[in-house]
C-alpha cells in the first residue's frame, strides 16, 4: 500500500542574495505521520517552511502541499492546512473571541467552536482578554486553538514551543497528541527542543546549512548514530576506515568515533582489524545524537544520510 | 491499583524501552498481576503526553516477550506466566543480561560470593513481595 | 463572508487613524469657518471656497492652497500616508504576514479588503467632513451667497489625492528594495502626479490625471502584493 504524500519538496532551494538559505531539498512526508523537523539556529527551517507554504519563491525547484504546488495553493487547500508562525504573530489589538470570529469566517463548515472554547478553559485563558495583554506562553496557546480548532489535515508548526516554559510547553504538546489521534492528520513542526521531538514525532528530518542530513523514521535515527570508543594499548592509529564513519576524535589511547548505520558486527570487526583494546558503545540520548550528527565534520565532507 | 509510568525523554534509553522496562519490572513485582488491564494506548499516550505509536511499540514488545497478550477489542492484559512456555531463546537471553551484571559486578571490584549473595537478597525481595500480595488476593 | 471578515478587521485598524483625521478637519474646519465669519468684507466670505471656484488644477497651483482646502489637503494626504503605513509597513514588524496570508481566501481579495477599508476612511473622515463643512458654508446664517458647487467638486479630488499618497505609501511599504531611492519610488511617482494634477487647465484634465495616477497605483501594487515575498 502506497502512503498518500501530503507534502512534497523536489530540489527546493531558495537564495537571500548569494546567501544559500535552503539547498536542494527533497522530502516527502506521507499522510499520518508526525515529523520533527530539527535543525540548529539559521539551519533553513523556517525558510524552508515558508517555501511550503507559498509565503517566499523558491529560486530552484518545487514543493508540493496536499498535491498542491506551494506557489499557487488554491483557497481550497490552505483550508486544509493549519499553520502557526513563528512567534505565535496575532493582532495585538484584537480579543480572543475577535480572533475566534475572524478566523472562523474562513472555516464556515469545519470550525469547530466547542473544541475552540474547551481549548481556551483548559488553559485558563478569559475570552475578552485581548492578544497584547497575553504572555509569549498565552499566544502559543492561543495560536493553537486557532490553528486547530478547523481540524486540519496537514498542520505546520514553526518552531511552537520556543520561549514557553516547561508547562506550557507540555499543555501544547498534549494539543498536538490531542490532534495526532485523530485519523489521518499529519504534523510537521519544526523544534529546537529534542525532547519534545522524541515525545512526539515518529519522523525526524534534519536540516543543516539548508540541507537535508537526515530523513528517515526516529527510532531508525536512534538506532542508527552510535558513538564508539576504541581503547588502544599503544599507538592510536592515524586512519580508520568504515562505512559510515562521521567524526573520528582522537586522545592519548583512544579513538571516539560517530558511526551511522554501522551495525554491531561492523563494529566489532572494525576493533578487530585496527587492533583495539576493547571497545565500548556509548549510549546516546537523542540530543547528543543530534548534536554529534551536526557538528563540523573533521573531514571537511558534508555527510548526507537517509533510510526510507 | 494504580500504574505509574514515567518517562523522560532526555534519557538514552528510547521511550518505548522506559516503558517496557517499567511494566516488565511491575509484572515481575507483581503490582501487575495477570489478568489485569493496562492502560488503553490513547490513555497513556494522553497521559504521558507521548506519541500514541510509542505506547504501541512498547505493548508490541511486551507481547513478543510474551508478558502481556492482547485481545482486539478488549485492550491488552498481562499474561498467565503459567500459559506460556519458556522457550531456549528466552532463557539464551536471560543468560547473557546475566552475564551484562556479572561483568559489571565484577568490573566493580565485587567478589563472585558478594555477587551471588546480592543476587539471592534482591530475588527473596521480590518472591516474599509476590508472596505477600498472593495472601493478600 | 471571508471577504466581510477581512474588511472588519482591516476597518477597525484604520479606524483611530481615521477618526483623527476627521476630528483634525472637523474642529479647524469649523474653526476657519468661524473666523471668517468675523470679517466685514464680502469678498472674503468667498476665499473659504474661493480656489476651487474654477475647480482646476491650475487654479489649485496658481493661488496658494489655503483655508479649508489646505486642510482638506493636509487631512487627506496625512491619513492616506498614515493609512498606506498601517496596513502594508506595519506587519512586517509585527511579523503579522503570515497569519493574514495564510487563508482560504485569494490574495488579491486580502489586498481589496485593505484599499476598500482606506478607501471607506477616506470618503467617510475627509469627505463627508467636506461636506458637512461646505453645507456650513452654505447656510444663510454664514453667507448670502453660498459657495460654488464646484469647490466641494474641488475638494473630493483632493480626497483622491489622499487615496493617491495611500497607495503610494503602500507600494513603498510592500517594495523590498534595499535602497531608499528604490523603496520609496512609489511615493515618489505620486508626488509626481500630484504635480501634474496641479498643473492641468481644466477640471477634467485633473480628474483624468487621478484616474490614472490611481490606475497606475493600484495596478502596481496588486502585481507587487501578488507576488511578493513575505
Amino acid at each position: 500500500m502506497i502512503d498518500e504524500i501530503v507534502l512534497e519538496t523536489q530540489g527546493l532551494t531558495k537564495y537571500y542574495g548569494n546567501v544559500l538559505a535552503v539547498d536542494h531539498i527533497d522530502l516527502k512526508i506521507p499522510r499520518g505521520c508526525i515529523c520533527g523537523f530539527v535543525g540548529r539556529n539559521a539551519a533553513g527551517k523556517t525558510t524552508a517552511i515558508k517555501l511550503m507554504l507559498g509565503l517566499l519563491n523558491p529560486t530552484a525547484g518545487s514543493s508540493k502541499l496536499l498535491g498542491c504546488d506551494s506557489t499557487a495553493l488554491t483557497p481550497a487547500i490552505r483550508q486544509r492546512i493549519g499553520y502557526v508562525t513563528e512567534g505565535h504573530r496575532l493582532f495585538g489589538w484584537m480579543s480572543i473571541v475577535e480572533l475566534e470570529r475572524f478566523q472562523r469566517a474562513f472555516f464556515p463548515e469545519q470550525w469547530d467552536g466547542k473544541f475552540f472554547a474547551e481549548m481556551i478553559e483548559y488553559f485558563g485563558l478569559r475570552r475578552k482578554q485581548k492578544v497584547k495583554h497575553l504572555s509569549n506562553g498565552q499566544r502559543a496557546q492561543v495560536s493553537l486553538a486557532l490553528a486547530l480548532s478547523p481540524n486540519p489535515e496537514l498542520l505546520i508548526m514553526d518552531d511552537p514551543t520556543l520561549g514557553l516554559d516547561a508547562a506550557i510547553r507540555r499543555q501544547f504538546l498534549s494539543g498536538m497528541i490531542e490532534i495526532i489521534m485523530r485519523e489521518g492528520r499529519t504534523i510537521l513542526f519544526s523544534s529546537h527542543i529534542l525532547g519534545d521531538v522524541e515525545r512526539v514525532a515518529d519522523r525526524i528530518v534534519v536540516i543543516d546549512k539548508g540541507v537535508i542530513r537526515a530523513d528517515c523514521k526516529l527510532e531508525q535515527f536512534r538506532t542508527a548514530v552510535k558513538k564508539v570508543i576504541l581503547a588502544f594499548e599503544d599507538s592510536v592509529p592515524l586512519q580508520v576506515d568504515i562505512d559510515g564513519l562521521l567524526h573520528c576524535g582522537r586522545s592519548e589511547n583512544e579513538l571516539a568515533l560517530i558511526l551511522v548505520g554501522a551495525g554491531d558486527d561492523k563494529i566489532a570487526e572494525l576493533a578487530k582489524s585496527t587492533g583495539a583494546e576493547r571497545y565500548h558503545i556509548v549510549n546516546m540520548n537523542l540530543e547528543d545524537q543530534f548534536i554529534e550528527y551536526t557538528a563540523p565534520t573533521s573531514r571537511g565532507k558534508l555527510f548526507r544520510w537517509e533510510e526510507i | 491499583m494504580a500504574l505509574w509510568i514515567q518517562i523522560s525523554p532526555g534519557s538514552d534509553k528510547p521511550i518505548y524501552a522506559q516503558i517496557v522496562e517499567q511494566i516488565s519490572e511491575a509484572i515481575a513485582k507483581n503490582e501487575l498481576a495477570a489478568g489485569d488491564r493496562l492502560p488503553a494506548v490513547r490513555k497513556l499516550a494522553a497521559e504521558l503526553v507521548i506519541n500514541p505509536n510509542t505506547v504501541a511499540r512498547a505493548y508490541s514488545v511486551l507481547e513478543q516477550a510474551k508478558l502481556v497478550t492482547t485481545k482486539t477489542g478488549s485492550g491488552t492484559f498481562v499474561s498467565d506466566p503459567r500459559l506460556h512456555s519458556r522457550d531456549a531463546a528466552d532463557i539464551n537471553m536471560l543468560a547473557e543480561r546475566m552475564d551484562t551484571l556479572i561483568t559489571r559486578g565484577l568490573n566493580l571490584g565485587l567478589e563472585a560470593g558478594d555477587l551471588d549473595a546480592m543476587f539471592r537478597d534482591r530475588t527473596n525481595k521480590f518472591v516474599s513481595k509476590h508472596k505477600s500480595e498472593e495472601k493478600k488476593r | 463572508m471571508r471577504f466581510l471578515a477581512l474588511l472588519k478587521k482591516e476597518l477597525r485598524e484604520c479606524l483611530p487613524w481615521a477618526v483623527s483625521a476627521a476630528a483634525f478637519l472637523l474642529l479647524f474646519g469649523s474653526l476657519e469657518l468661524r473666523s471668517r465669519l468675523q470679517r466685514d468684507v464680502d469678498e472674503y466670505q468667498y476665499r473659504v471656497f474661493e480656489r476651487y471656484s474654477e475647480v482646476s488644477g491650475y487654479e489649485l497651483g496658481k493661488y496658494p492652497l489655503g483655508d479649508v482646502g489646505l486642510l482638506v489637503f493636509v487631512s487627506a494626504v496625512g491619513l492616506g500616508l498614515a493609512l498606506g503605513v498601517r496596513q502594508f509597513w506595519f506587519a512586517d514588524f509585527t511579523g503579522t504576514w503570515g497569519f493574514i496570508l495564510h487563508r482560504s481566501t485569494h490574495r488579491t481579495t486580502i489586498l481589496a479588503a485593505k484599499i476598500c477599508a482606506a478607501l471607506i476612511s477616506l470618503i467617510v473622515a475627509v469627505g463627508l467632513i467636506l461636506c458637512y463643512l461646505f453645507w456650513r458654508a452654505s447656510l444663510p446664517d454664514y453667507s448670502p451667497v453660498p459657495p460654488p458647487i464646484g469647490s466641494l467638486i474641488g475638494g473630493w479630488m483632493i480626497c483622491g489625492i489622499g487615496l493617491l499618497f495611500y497607495l503610494g505609501a503602500g507600494l513603498a511599504g510592500l517594495s523590498k528594495a534595499r535602497w531608499y531611492t528604490t523603496k520609496l519610488a512609489g511615493l515618489g511617482f505620486t508626488v509626481w502626479m500630484f504635480f501634474t494634477f496641479t498643473q492641468q487647465w481644466t477640471l477634467w484634465w485633473s480628474f483624468g490625471t487621478l484616474v490614472i495616477g490611481t490606475g497606475v497605483l493600484l495596478y502596481l501594487m496588486w502585481e507587487t502584493f501578488l507576488k511578493r515575498e513575505f
